[in-house]
């Protein structure tokens, strides 16, 4: 077997090891990986056991929260011309209850379950950005509080979870009320993002060594899928409310066709994000469900390879899918065709995984504890939504149930089937894995019981309904057309759900116990890492894996992790760490040094709430204000990064030594850096098929760009400024005080340059009379202006903050990952602006 | 990074493949109708190319899987899901180019 990254792997042949630990080695980690004690300390703590527990626990608050509207709304429904909500208000609510549910609770939720679980299930110690997970974590929670007390001054959004144009625009919704759709739901989307770049580095760069590709539990690999997909299908949905909210703000025509705007345009861009907003949803939730039932059945997944495909064929079949809502708006029929036939496709990884579910469940003894019975459920709720959905899947039965109730039972049977009983499943499943106590299985059956019979209820009937002709989103409907009955055994059901939830808070009070010394260890007996005997730290010792159900298959393994017979059975520096790892074969490659707990992610995610909190309530300065205080926060909070230790290399167990610092495509900030970039880069696609899609509706009324000539000069200056910042990294590297001067100085001059060259393409543009709010061409132009101008000013601002370093003596040969980071930012920069240049001045041409 | 690539091949080619058809089905509609003929056709031809690049892919999955060679489990591994992937992804083509004959 060959090695990745040159390490050799009979070294594992050391451990366990056998000869005794020092007493006091045990002590030391507790002292390092302590637990809070004020206050305060609670609040800036960072480590996963703790920040995992408070993401789970607000996302289960919004899911209650946006449960009780739905109650609200059930009630207005009982009966009919009922006066329980005003219009305006069951309007608001709906929007609130479905923006919640899809981006306050689904996908934090399954995030928050990552974090939670990732580091113990691939024996690591934390994921690589603590900080960045606590900043996730406080932004979504600030964040999303400020979004739902909109509902209280009745400031909410009331356009559907979708905000489809003209409805959102100024004219239909003059209130501040869509702004706080567009400024709140794009902010929790940059919490969202900074989620997923720390689980894709943590699942590939910190798993245990050993833990080969083949051996990555089957969760770790959705919550890989999940974050990659996250990657690429948020930055639509930040462009798209970006752009409304320029369109808004500043009247930029982006979609307004009096103008020469699409509201397709929202429509592509929403739902480019939307269809695989549902498999995010759904893809973690899958993971979890491959998880607990080998458990449950006490036998190994069913085709583990086969759903390992099947999740991955479903990340890549949910980007080519997103016209399937918009079946109804008159696209041609060969693309309709092209999209029904994707759709159908869909049912096959997702049959895949099914089936083996029930093939696992068929081949073991199932066991019917709580967790059992809502895997169960999941199961049969989830395919009959699959079904459902291959119905609507068929474009001329979606013409007749489109916008009415048969899809409101569709969307609920795939959500609940898909993610509420599976994240259910998980939470009685990993329950004694978090807490001191399990949660009791005969409430959770009652639970149980409750939000199956609950869910049927409500929506089974509302297929009915649907097929009926009630239309969704309507607060109230007509007696006497057959309507009365199912409506009241929709709202009966909803409150027998909802009586489900309630066992369930309940059973929380009584029995859940985190953060304390012990936890109530593998009651079901389970195969993966995370069921080691752990503490605050994590594992004892980081084990050599070598095998996908590992505590099924490495005797004894439990014993010698919690004896320190393993990697790393000490803090080999004195720091928080955890070993890097190769991405394939999971080979170590060097410690990985973790930061202390502080206070400045939540400072920063305070202020960087408060930028747009106050932007969506137009108090201008203030917001300036916050934003610049957050970026205060950050730049402290990125000064303490990219320190070396003083110790080059440091035994990680057995006498195996390892360096403590590396920089380049070994690093995680580096991988992290990439990451960022990516979206960026697809913000940039999206934009430019925005700018060629909305060419395509009126070529006739683009104006010509300007003269040539000032693209040659904008791409000379960016190409020199890609020179000038690789440079500035080669010659860092090659050490002494005047070079690392140098290095500064060229980066410097590169941002300046990246910095020109936007400058020289915005007075080009500025010279031809181009009007951003008169047409389309105009707001995409400048679109793509303001878009530079901002990573313009970020690179100016790294700029400065690598003058500082310079300054305080931190840009040296021995930690070059800034300068490199930079560099790559700025790179990036460039490249993204020449792109722009070539894309407005060549197509269409003049 | 040529690793990924080779074990997502297949399922990357799907992706090229459905984005190219709606690509093509697009254009076409600003050009002339979607449904054009010559504009069909050349859909089809685009369709064949990646029906052909997946098979090829496949083959050479299937070759490296069956090759002794192969070093160790996790290649072993991502050479099965390569395969698999383009199994399915060669499937998925063929359906998705249905519409370019018979869903206009
Ligand atoms: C038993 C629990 C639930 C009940 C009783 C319920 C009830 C409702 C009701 C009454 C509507 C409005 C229908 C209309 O007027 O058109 C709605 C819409 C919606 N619900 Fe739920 N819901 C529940 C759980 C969930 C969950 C768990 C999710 C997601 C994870 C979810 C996502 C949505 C979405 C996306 C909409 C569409 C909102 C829109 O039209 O803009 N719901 N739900
Ligand atoms: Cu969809």
């Amino acid at each position: 077997m060959t090695s990745e990254t040159g390490f050799d792997r009979t070294l594992y042949e050391r451990f366990p090891t056998t000869e005794p630990r020092p007493r006091d080695e045990l002590d030391e980690l507790e002292a390092v990986w302590c637990r809070p004690r004020s206050t305060w300390q609670w609040m800036t703590a960072i480590n996963n056991n703790f920040v995992g527990v408070y993401y789970v626990g607000a996302a289960m608050l919004f899911f209650v929260l946006a449960g009780l509207l739905a109650l609200l709304m059930r009630t207005q429904l009982a009966l009919p011309l009922n006066g329980f909500l005003p219009q305006e208000t069951y309007n608001q609510m709906f929007t609130v209850h479905g923006t919640a549910m899809m981006f306050l609770f689904a996908v934090p939720a399954v995030e928050a379950l990552g974090v939670l679980l990732l580091p113990q299930m691939l024996g690591a110690r934390d994921l690589p950005f603590p900080r960045l997970s606590a900043y996730a974590f406080w932004a979504y929670l600030i964040g999303g509080l400020a979004f739902f007390c909109s509902l209280l001054f009745g400031l909410a959004p009331s356009g559907g979870w979708f905000m489809y144009p003209p409805l959102s625009n100024i004219t239909y919704s003059p209130g501040i009320n869509a702004d706080f759709w567009l400024l709140g739901i794009g902010f929790i989307e940059i919490s969202a993002i900074a989620g997923a770049i720390e689980i894709i580095v943590g699942v590939l760069r910190t798993r245990a060594p050993g833990m080969t590709l083949d051996k990555l539990p089957v969760f770790a690999w959705a919550m890989l899928i999940f974050a990659c997909m996250i990657i690429i299908a948020f930055p639509s949905i930040i462009l798209a409310t970006t752009l409304m909210e320029l369109e808004r703000a500043l009247g930029w025509p982006f979609f307004d066709p009096a103008r020469g705007g699409d509201p397709m345009l929202w429509q592509h861009l929403f739902w480019f994000f939307g269809h695989p907003e549902v498999y995010i949803i759904f893809l973690p939730a899958a993971g979890a469900m491959s998880t607990i039932v080998p458990v449950v059945a006490q036998t190994p997944l069913v085709g583990h390879r086969l759903v390992v495909l099947a999740m991955l064929a479903t990340g890549f079949i949910s980007f080519g899918v997103w016209a399937h809502h918009m079946f109804t708006t008159g696209m041609p029929t060969i693309s309709t065709s092209f999209f029904s036939a994707a759709s159908a496709a869909v049912s096959i990884p997702a049959g895949i995984q099914v089936f083996s579910w029930i093939a696992t469940v068929g081949s073991g003894r199932m066991r019917f504890n709580t967790p059992g019975l809502f895997v169960l459920g999941s199961l049969v709720i989830f395919t009959m939504g699959g079904l459902t959905g291959v119905m609507a899947a068929m474009v001329p039965f979606d013409w007749q149930v489109h916008d009415t109730y048969f899809i409101v039972a569709h969307l609920h049977y795939v959500l609940i089937g898909g993610m509420v009983f599976p994240l259910f499943a998980a939470i009685y499943h990993w329950m004694p894995m978090v807490s001191s106590r399990p949660l009791s299985d005969r409430l959770g059956k009652w639970a149980f019981w409750l939000m199956f019979t609950g869910m049927h209820a409500t929506f089974f009937t509302m297929h009915l309904t649907g097929l009926m002709g009630m239309p969704r989103r309507v607060y109230t409907y007509l007696p006497g057309r057959g309507l009365d009955l199912p409506n009241l055994i929709s709202t009966i059901g909803a409150f027998l759900f909802a009586a489900g939830v309630l066992i369930w808070v309940i059973d929380m009070i009584r029995n859940f116990r985190p953060f304390g010394a012990r936890n109530a260890g593998n009651i079901h007996d389970a195969p993966g890492l995370e069921w080691l005997p752990n503490g605050l730290y994590s594992v004892r010792s980081i084990p050599v894996v070598s095998s996908l159900y590992p505590l099924w298959d490495q005797k004894g393994l439990a014993g010698d992790v919690e004896a320190g017979r393993y990697f790393l059975p000490r803090t080999a520096t004195g720091h928080r760490e955890t070993i890097l790892t190769s991405t394939l074969n999971a080979e170590p490659i060097a410690l990985m040094r973790l930061p202390q707990p502080s206070g400045w992610p939540l400072w920063a995610a305070l202020f960087t709430a408060g930028f747009f909190l106050l932007l969506t309530v137009q108090a201008y300065w203030p917001s300036v204000v916050s934003g610049v205080l957050a970026i205060y926060c950050i730049m402290t909070w990125a000064w303490s990064l990219d320190r070396p230790l003083p110790q080059k290399t440091v035994d990680i167990g057995a006498g195996i030594r390892a360096p403590t610092y590396v920089s380049g495509p070994a690093s995680h900030g580096w991988w992290a850096m990439v990451i960022t970039l990516v979206v960026g880069g697809m913000v940039l696609a999206m934009s430019a098929f925005s700018y060629v899609f909305l060419w395509s509706r009126n070529p006739q009324s683009w104006a010509p760009p300007p003269e040539v000539a000032s693209l040659a000069m904008l791409l000379a200056m960016n190409a020199a400024g890609v020179l000038l910042a690789w440079g500035a990294c080669r010659i860092l590297r090659r050490g002494g005080r005047v070079r690392a001067a140098l290095a500064t100085l060229l980066m410097l001059l590169a941002v300046g340059l990246v910095g020109g060259a936007w400058g020289l393409d915005l007075s080009a543009w500025l010279a031809t009379g181009l009007d951003p709010t008169v047409n389309a061409q105009g707001a995409t132009v400048y679109a793509f202006m303001a878009w530079q101008g901002f990573f313009v000013s970020v690179a100016g601002l790294m700029g400065l903050f690598l003058l500082l370093r310079w300054m305080a003596g931190l840009v040296r040969a021995d930690c070059p990952s800034t300068v490199d980071l930079i560099a790559l930012f700025v790179a990036y920069t460039a490249g993204q602006g020449a792109f722009a240049g070539l894309l407005l001045r060549l197509f269409p041409g003049s | 990074m040529r690793r990924w690539i080779f074990t997502l091949g297949g399922l990357l080619l799907w992706a090229v493949h459905f984005v190219g058809v709606y690509a093509i089905a697009s254009l076409a509609d600003t050009v002339s109708t979607a449904d054009a003929v010559g504009w069909r056709m050349a859909a089809l031809a685009f369709s064949g190319l990646c029906l052909l690049a997946v098979l090829l892919h496949l083959l050479l999955a299937v070759r490296r899987l069956a090759s002794p060679s192969a070093s160790g489990a996790a290649d072993h591994f991502m050479s099965q899901v390569a395969a698999m992937g383009s199994a399915l992804a060669l499937l998925a083509i063929l359906w998705q180019t249905l519409p370019t004959l018979i869903g206009y």
